[in-house]
């Protein structure tokens, strides 16, 4: 890419931390932010600082929050002994949107994979396990995803509930609400038929 | 090129579309393929994982290759519970000891039994020992399991060992060592049958002191899976 000045130069490299901006897209934006809308590149300097020194991990649920404890785990009435687990804080905004669930959560932000070096330690299962031992829960949902990385997540975790005499479920993985069995591909299939239930 | 059949053993997102795949193919061994497009596709089919048959195209030469067609074969192998940290546990060791390009069957023909194994609950301390005993014969590593390498005699059910990963069975006597294994279990490994819980445990360690001499001091983050579950699940109970 052509020289354009340092300072135009570092914006372009700087940009590209987001995810899906290559270096075309990064080029665009630098050049929208600096001809046509630098009011709205002042805005997105101070929303970024702030939110960069304000936000923070819950430190129980480990989800993004501006408060020791998020307005979630904040909120006493919720119920306090059903936890449910999740590989990214968006999961949690997804079942928050399309469930009844008023328990808990916990984020992994991710799941285990040895062949990226990710170990219990990265998803905080030490504190995980800290929440476990020190109160009162009834029942573990199990929320990864339905890969085989998620599944050996979840089969972890599971263990640790299990030794500790707790609940454990896992999210049932089946055909989409509306679907038609013809158009539905073969794993969804065959991981819905394999976890059939009785009537 | 033909298509070839494959599984893929990890992937990981490249650049803002495409994944950086490691497969193990039985026509080419293990091969690194980028996958162009390939997240972006997620989202409309069930993505690509890892313990499914498949069949594989790439085009290009050298490490990194692109590849070019994908398919399913047969329905993937579903590993549930332990055995799928046993599956991590074999994609692992895979990655970590095979070098690519370079093509072994019988590695993947081992790979494909271990996992249909591990898929019907079988013994899977069995599985990933017999595994293990493959993939080292195939690198070229094959286990010394029928004679002591320093006396030349056979190996006597009752005599007690130390395996040097380099030469084999070296017989010892007298004061107690540890990492020994006995002859027995030596037999039970050769013969491939008649394992028990105390053969299983000797042949564990021995198999786990020959693989990191060829890790050569790279640690298997599975390992410390296996070991997290025993120590989280001890600590308060
Ligand atoms: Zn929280």
């Amino acid at each position: 890419m052509a020289k354009l000045g340092p300072s135009i130069d570092e914006l372009i490299s700087a940009l590209r931390c987001l995810p899906g901006v290559g270096p075309k897209s990064a080029q665009r934006m630098t050049f929208h932010l600096l001809e046509r809308n630098r009011d709205g590149g002042q805005r997105l300097v101070q929303a970024l600082s702030h939110a960069l020194d304000n936000v923070k991990h819950c430190k129980r649920c480990r989800i993004l929050s501006e408060t020791e404890l998020c307005s979630r785990c904040d909120d006493h009435r919720r119920q306090q002994d059903v936890l449910c687990i999740v590989e990214m804080p968006s999961d949690v905004l997804a079942i928050e949107q399309a469930t009844q669930y008023q328990g808990q959560y916990f984020v992994l932000s991710g799941h285990l994979s040895p062949l990226d070096g990710i170990g219990p330690d990265a998803l905080g299962i030490p504190k995980l396990i800290d929440w476990l031992d020190k109160n009162i829960i009834e029942e573990v949902i199990l929320a990864t995803n339905p890969t085989v990385e998620g599944e050996a997540t979840a089969h972890f975790i599971g263990e640790l509930a299990r030794a500790r005499n707790i609940k454990v479920s896992r999210l049932a993985h089946g055909i989409p609400l509306g679907g038609e069995l013809e158009f539905i591909d073969s794993s969804t299939l065959s991981h819905a038929f394999s976890g059939r239930e009785s009537l | 090129m033909e298509l070839t059949s494959a599984f893929i053993l990890h992937q990981r997102p490249y650049r803002e579309t495409s994944s950086l795949v490691d497969a193990l193919t039985r026509d080419h061994g293990r091969v690194s393929l980028v996958a162009r497009g390939l997240r972006q596709t997620k989202k409309r089919s069930s993505p690509i994982q890892i313990f499914q048959p498949l069949w594989l195209s790439w085009y290009g030469h050298g490490d990194l290759v692109t590849l070019s067609q994908i398919e399913k074969d047969e329905p993937g192998y579903r590993l549930l519970g332990n055995a799928s940290l046993c599956g991590l546990y074999m994609n692992e060791l895979l990655v970590k000891l095979l070098p690519v390009h370079e093509a072994e069957p019988d590695i993947f023909d081992a790979y494909r039994q271990a996992l249909s194994s591990l898929q019907q609950n079988n013994n899977e301390q069995i599985t990933l020992r017999l595994f293990e005993k493959a993939l080292l014969s195939h690198l070229g590593y094959g286990l010394a399991l029928t004679v002591d390498v320093e006396s030349g005699e056979g190996i006597e059910d009752d005599g007690i060992y130390i395996y040097h990963p380099d030469s084999g069975p070296h017989r010892v006597f007298g004061q107690r060592l540890q990492n020994t294994v006995s002859g027995r279990s030596l037999r039970h490994l050769e013969q491939e049958t008649g394992f028990d819980e105390l053969s299983l445990k000797e042949i564990k360690h021995m198999m786990r002191s020959v693989i990191n001499y060829y890790l050569g001091g790279r640690p298997l983050h599975s390992r410390q899976l296996f070991a997290g579950l025993n120590q989280f699940n001890t600590k308060t109970n």
